[in-house]
């Protein structure tokens, strides 16, 4: 048996090293690259006229007032719808398992509705909503960005239900305590840091999303916090403006992109810090 | 709070998202009838977009939509195999975890930062630079002069593609991961054991093990570039025609939508796109199928 | 200190002259879909002090507990036939209130389950939700569930701490605790012990002696002179039946099967 590794044998290796921490290298200069623009554009851009002003016709100050507050509102409606139904969802899911027939179809509709592009729900809103009530509304919008967060955080908290030992359930069962208290006081309690995780993650794809909003609350170019007019939003406002050739508005847009962007990685620095005392407990 | 509510409550949520479901279904049907009674199958193959003759046919978007996904997913792959090794197997200890959190990052920023950055950014680079020099090396080869040939304008399937590439590989990448976390250790130090490198470990252990899923992984990539939208419709150009030259302006079918749906005017072109929706949404359907069958095969296999 | 006692547990099995009514199996089936797990268990059980359930692991024991509160039901697939009589009602009469049940049959598992709440509301927790009482009665029957439990002296100034910052052997107790503090007239014990440290299998051992005077104890155990020790009447069983049921003293003596004398020897591994 020879104890030196062959030339051929340890240059294949050392190839493959390369070739990994080649492609890893890429990958992270290509977020970096993302990050410096993101920067370099959105601070240009940033100022406090942005949060006082409403979004401004071409060539003139402005800020996005309006669109931040109906994202806002739109973001705030929607996360309590998706994280009411998702939750009761995932406790259908991982709770009931008697019923395990139905819970299979709701588990695999809900994986299609997760991996469904977001504009297929935009359109489907609009058919429901839009199209019905005779124009684009707020809460359409909201609608929308609720069934695009309602299968994340189904599956989610699915997750993280089921993570709870069996054990605690039937203690809890065993001391005569009805099937709703064991959940909602014992279950959900242990869960916790779990389940909030699963909702912060839901809004921080919700905040961005642009493509479910194209057809239901469209944009508004005033303040309008109507919840059955068009509403104004960010992400269609970031839209709009980046594909317009007027300076003052691509600014507006790359600042209001540094501003989603920076609160999305709060989310995820927030939900590493909430979830870590439970996993290590 | 009493028990029969809240039995109720979740079952009534339950079905909610079996209605949801069904209302999408549905409402992409009812709003594409006109356009499917109108153009019947024809509709997949015709390559006419012409709201002024009102004659629509989703051949261009479909192939748009495929080609530029193809491009996302081979580049995405490569990028996200190296990647996933890395983080798996290659890396020392303390940097494992700031590499997958940063990469994690990227998943989580928003498809329309994608798209900006795209087109204010790589475009300009693709149409000075790496578009001129494929050209040039591509240049006397000569099918792929055609696919690397025309006019560098730095908007298209290829930008669109390299968009969504990197759009993809946090989510391969951490499928891919998962994964490999099947092998269970003991396997990979019994080939340790004798004396084998790491390339030879995951040559022939880890691959042959975890293939199944990694293709798994692959696809499942490859249904989420298929529908991102906003990235895709900053770079694409948005043109229905069909290109023989990655370079050239074109159209996917979620790009088409998120483009044309508000301007559309008369049923037949809303139908049109509503249509072109539905077969989004039915081979969407189709690749999650066979990426969950992969997956599912390979955790059985090794569980 | 003197842990008050607000109404000492009634023995709620025992008739009115005083004499506790057994608790009767009668021709118990259990299967887990297609698995007969219990095949045809008649047995009658003293009223009082404890039974123990001795027999190879996988022989069905922990199924075999696991009916007397219902608890199998939260499963698909698994279902019971017979009867199970404790004071003269059957336990599986479709009829039967299963929290009121489960309130009455009190069961402690194998491993510790602390709920994710302070010392205090592990135990008050159900007691609150169950019976209607004041707060200071509350917080009397918590002190006399610790007392009983043995755990009172160890917890009384850390009453606020969550259940989870105990040691195993005194999360078990906490557990006990919990169970009595409801009053419950059976008490279930699926191997208490077999998860925690020597020390902490005294204690509960200990435990179990006290708490027979007052309820009826089925014990599940793997450790024979534990089964020795605590009970006055064994049940052995192998492969979902009956092997032999005889007072304590007399099945580890003079087993009249020879199963059961082979088992004695060469123990479950
Ligand atoms: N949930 C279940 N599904 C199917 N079979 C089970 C289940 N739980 C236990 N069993 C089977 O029933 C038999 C008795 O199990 P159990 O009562 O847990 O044994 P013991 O407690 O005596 O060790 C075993 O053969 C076991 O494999
Ligand atoms: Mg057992």
């Amino acid at each position: 048996m020879s104890r030196s590794l062959s030339f051929g044998r340890r240059a294949k290796n050392s190839l493959f090293y390369l070739f990994s921490v080649f492609t890893t290298l890429f990958a992270l200069f290509f977020l970096g690259a993302i990050f410096w623009e993101l920067i370099r554009s959105g601070f240009a851009g940033l100022d406090w006229s942005d949060f006082t002003e409403n979004t401004p016709p071409p060539m003139t100050d402005g800020g996005f007032l309006n669109a931040l507050v109906g994202s806002l509102i739109m973001t705030t409606i929607a996360m309590s719808l998706a994280t009411v139904v998702g939750v009761l969802v995932a406790t259908f899911l991982s709770e009931f398992r008697k019923q395990a027939r139905l819970g299979s179809v709701v588990r695999f509709l809900n994986d299609i509705l997760l991996s469904a592009p977001s504009i297929i729900i935009g359109l489907f809103i609009y058919a429901l909503l839009v199209v019905p009530f005779g124009g684009f509304s707020g809460i359409a919008g909201s609608i929308a960005l609720a069934i695009v967060a309602l299968p994340m955080i189904t599956r989610t908290c699915e997750d993280v239900l089921r993570i709870v030992p069996d054990q605690l359930r039937e203690a809890g069962i065993a001391l005569g305590l009805k099937r709703s208290t064991v959940t909602l006081r014992i279950i959900y309690r242990s869960a916790r840091a779990g389940m909030v995780t699963a909702v912060l993650l839901a809004l921080g794809r919700v905040a961005g999303e642009t493509a479910p909003l194209l057809f239901t609350a469209l944009n508004n170019s005033g303040f309008s916090a109507n919840l059955f007019a068009p509403m104004p939003n960010l992400p269609v406002m970031i839209y709009q403006f980046a594909m317009s050739p007027y300076e003052n508005w691509k600014e507006l847009a790359w600042a209001a992109s540094l501003l989603i962007t920076v609160f999305i990685l709060a989310l995820n620095v927030f939900s590493r810090v909430i979830f870590r005392p439970s996993t290590s407990s | 709070m009493k028990d029969a509510p809240f039995r109720l409550g979740t079952r009534a949520s339950a079905w909610l998202l079996i209605l949801i479901f069904a209302g999408i279904l549905a409402s992409l049907l009812v709003l594409s009838w006109p356009s499917i009674r109108g153009f019947g199958v024809g509709f997949l193959v015709s390559s006419e977009w012409n709201p002024v003759t009102k004659e629509f046919g989703a051949w261009p978007s479909i192939v748009g939509t495929i080609v530029c996904s193809l491009i996302a997913i081979v580049l995405g792959t490569i990028l996200s195999f190296g990647i996933a090794f890395f983080i798996t197997e290659i890396a020392p200890r303390r940097i494992r975890g700031v590499v997958a959190r940063l990469i994690e990052l990227m998943a989580g920023i928003p498809s329309i930062i994608y798209g900006m950055w795209g087109l204010f950014v790589l475009v300009p680079f693709m149409a000075t630079t790496v578009q001129p020099w494929l050209m040039k090396v591509f240049a006397p080869v000569p099918v792929l002069n055609q696919i690397f040939g025309g006019a560098p304008t730095g908007v298209g399937l290829f930008t669109a593609g390299v968009v969504l590439a990197i759009m993809v590989t946090p989510l391969v990448s951490s499928v891919m991961r998962d994964v490999l976390a099947t092998v269970p250790a003991s396997m990979k130090e019994a080939a340790y054991a004798v004396s084998a490198t790491r390339w030879e470990v995951i040559r022939y252990v880890l691959l042959p093990k975890t293939k199944v899923g990694l293709i798994g992984a692959v696809i499942l990539g490859f249904g989420r570039a298929l529908g991102e939208t906003m990235a895709v419709t900053f770079v694409i150009g948005n043109a229905h025609a069909l290109t023989e030259s990655l370079f050239m302006p074109t159209t996917t079918i979620a790009a088409s939508i998120a483009n044309e749906f508000n301007e559309a005017t008369g049923t037949l072109y809303r139908s049109a796109l509503m249509e072109i929706g539905l077969i989004l949404f039915v081979i969407t359907f189709l690749i999650l199928l066979a990426s969950r069958l992969l997956i599912s095969l390979t955790s059985r296999q090794s569980g | 200190m003197n842990a008050t006692a607000p109404d000492s547990p009634a023995l709620s099995h025992v008739s009115e002259d005083g004499t506790p009514t057994p608790v009767e199996v009668e021709n118990l089936q259990f299967h887990y879909g297609s698995f007969h797990a219990l095949k045809d268990l008649n047995l009658r059980f003293a009223g009082t002090g404890a039974t123990a359930l001795i027999g190879p692991s996988g022989c069905g024991k922990s199924t075999f507990l696991r009916i007397f509160n219902r608890i199998y039901e939260l499963y698909p697939g698994q279902h019971a036939e017979g009867s199970i009589r404790i004071d003269g009602e059957n336990v599986l009469d479709p009829h039967t209130d299963l929290n009121e049940l489960r309130t009455k049959v009190g069961m402690v598992f194998q491993r510790p389950t602390p709920f994710p709440m302070s010392i205090f509301e592990n135990v008050a927790f159900a007691v609150r939700k169950v019976q209607r009482i004041g707060k200071q009665e509350l917080a009397d029957r918590v002190e006399w569930s610790l007392s009983k439990a043995g755990l009172w002296e160890e917890v009384k100034d850390s009453l606020r701490k969550p259940g989870s910052a105990l040691s195993g052997g005194q999360q078990q107790r906490l557990c006990i605790a919990r169970t009595i503090a409801l009053q419950p007239s059976v008490l279930l014990l699926d191997e208490p012990t077999s998860a925690l440290d020597p020390y902490s299998v005294q204690k509960v051992e200990a435990l179990v002696e006290e708490l027979k005077n007052e309820f009826k104890i089925i014990i599940v155990t793997h450790n024979m002179s534990q089964a020795r020790r605590v009970s006055e009447e064994t049940v052995f069983m192998v492969r979902g039946e009956v092997v032999e049921f005889a007072p304590t003293r007399e099945l580890f003596d003079s087993p009249r099967e020879d199963r059961t004398r082979a088992y004695l020897q060469v123990g479950d591994l």
